[in-house]
C-alpha cells in the first residue's frame, strides 16, 4: 500500500478510535443515566481531533527519523528554497494582518463601535495566522513543487 | 525544461532513492527534477550529471520559449 494512504489511514483510524473511546468514557464517567449528551460528543470530538493531530505529528517525526537513518538529508536545497518561499509570503501576509488589526482598533472600535481587542487577543490571533499560514504554505509548496 | 534523467537512471539501473542518496538530496527532489517541476542548482545539476555519467547539457534540455 502507498505510504500516503497508510499515513492517512493511520490518522483517520486514530481519530475514529479516540472519538469512540472518548464518547464511551464520557458516557460511562460523566453522562446522564440514560446515555447521550451532546456536550460529551462535542468534547469527545475536540479531544479526538487533538489526538489525531498528535498522531499525525508523531507519524511525520517517525518518518523523518527513518529517512535520516536511511541516509537522506532532513533538508535539501529544494526544501530550504520552498520553506524560504513560504516564510517570505507568511511574513508579508502577517504584516498586513497586523496592520488590519491596527486599523480595526482605529476605525472599527472608534468609529463603528466594534468590540476592542486586548493585547493578548491580538497577539494570539497574529501568532495563529503566522504559524498556520506558514505550515499551510510549506505543505502546499512541498506538494506542488 | 526536460531532462534525460529517467532514461539514464534506467541505463545504469538506478532507482530514484539510490540516485537521491548518491547526490545527497531527498527522494522528492529527484522526482520533481525528473518531471521538470524543479530547476536544480548548478551544484545539484553537476552532481546529478556526474552520478549519471554524463554532462549537464546532455542531462537537461531547455526548450526555447
Amino acid at each position: 500500500m502507498e505510504e500516503v494512504t497508510v499515513s492517512r489511514l493511520w490518522v483517520a483510524g486514530t481519530a475514529v478510535i479516540s472519538l469512540i473511546a472518548f464518547v464511551v468514557l464520557g458516557v460511562i464517567l460523566g453522562g446522564p443515566p440514560l446515555g447521550w449528551d451532546i456536550h460529551i460528543v462535542l468534547a469527545s470530538a475536540v479531544l479526538a481531533v487533538i489526538v489525531a493531530t498528535a498522531s499525525a505529528l508523531l507519524w511525520s517525526v517517525r518518518k523523518k527519523q527513518q529517512e535520516t537513518k536511511a541516509g537522506y538529508p532532513a533538508k535539501d536545497e529544494r526544501t530550504k528554497l520552498l520553506e524560504g518561499r513560504a516564510g517570505y509570503y507568511t511574513s508579508f501576509v502577517s504584516l498586513y494582518f497586523m496592520l488590519a488589526l491596527l486599523w480595526y482598533n482605529f476605525l472599527g472600535v472608534d468609529l463603528f463601535g466594534l468590540p476592542a481587542l486586548n493585547a493578548s487577543q491580538a497577539l494570539i490571533a497574529s501568532l495563529l495566522v503566522n504559524a498556520l499560514l506558514f505550515a499551510g504554505l510549506r505543505w502546499y509548496f512541498l506538494r506542488k513543487g | 525544461m526536460r531532462t534525460r534523467m529517467k532514461e539514464l537512471r534506467a541505463r545504469y539501473d538506478l532507482t530514484q532513492e539510490e540516485l537521491a542518496k548518491e547526490v545527497g538530496v531527498r527522494r522528492e527532489t529527484i522526482l520533481f527534477v525528473e518531471n521538470g517541476k524543479y530547476v536544480p542548482s548548478l551544484k545539484l545539476a553537476h552532481d546529478l550529471a556526474k552520478a549519471l555519467q554524463t554532462t549537464i547539457d546532455e542531462l537537461f534540455i531547455f526548450d526555447d520559449e
